[in-house]
């Protein structure tokens, strides 16, 4: 198979984050995404859109300010215009992005004409160190996933958000997180070498 | 919610008190530890926002 050549893909990983700002207004967030579904499915339509504009909801923060801490806990820029909320995104679209990231997936595999059904990774060292066994394979990238999962939650944001939007916006928990992940990828590539 | 308490100039009250200091305090914070769902209005000191539009 075929890989995409590094400008090329390179172009596509930058030019997906502006088209996903540009269409929709906000960071791609793979994560995120996975995150509201879930978070949809446990506790239903409570985190809702409250329904009011961006002023309605600074008054009303203003004045819950004011109750809780006085008049002075209110700063000059309390008459500063309120945002433009972005609005929330339907579970619809949330779905439709992440089987579209799947299909998407499988349409370059297809194109550069090495898709096969497999029950190991494509790469030989898995195979070395772990074995052809579908089960131990399953359990392998099953654990890996989970730790993916911890590991995404506890630094609020996956690869995407980190990797792509935070550090190309320079902000530094994705900087720290992002050379995290790295580097413990190329450790544990590194260390996986020698298990040979 | 939080683009408004950042925009809204009300956000350094509610930080010092209930994301800096002793944030085991903070309502929303409470929620999330015990796996609730946070409702959008939840203020941090237990009280709800009013979310009624103002005519």
């Amino acid at each position: 198979m075929e890989h995409w050549p590094w400008y090329v893909s390179g172009l596509a990983l930058a030019s997906i984050p502006l088209i996903h700002w540009v269409g929709l207004s906000r960071s791609l967030a793979v994560s995120g995404r996975v995150t509201a579904l879930v978070n949809r499915v446990r506790h239903g339509r409570a985190d809702a859109d409250p329904g009011m504009t961006g002023d309605e909801l600074a008054r009303a923060v203003r004045e819950a300010t004011i109750a809780a801490f006085g008049p002075a806990a209110v700063g000059l820029q309390s008459e500063a215009p309120a945002p433009t909320l972005a609005k929330r995104l339907s579970m619809l679209n949330h779905v439709v992005f992440l089987l579209a990231m799947a299909v998407g997936g499988f349409v370059s595999v297809w194109a550069a004409g090495g898709w096969s059904a497999q029950m190991t990774l494509r790469a030989p060292i898995f195979s070395e160190i772990f074995g052809g066994q579908a089960w131990v394979t399953a359990l392998v990238l099953g654990g890996g996933g989970i730790l993916v999962g911890f590991g995404t939650r506890m630094a609020a944001g996956c690869t995407t958000g980190h990797g792509l939007c935070g550090v190309s916006r320079f902000q530094k928990g994705s900087l720290v997180a992002t050379a995290m992940f790295f580097g413990a990828g190329t450790l544990v590539s590194v260390g996986l070498e020698f298990l040979r | 919610m939080y683009a408004i308490f950042q925009h809204s100039g009300t956000l350094g009250a509610w930080k010092a008190l209930y994301c800096t200091a002793t944030y085991t305090n903070c309502a929303r914070y409470d929620k999330v530890r015990l796996g609730q769902s946070v409702p959008p209005n939840l203020l941090p000191n237990g009280k709800l926002l009013n979310l009624t539009p103002t005519p």
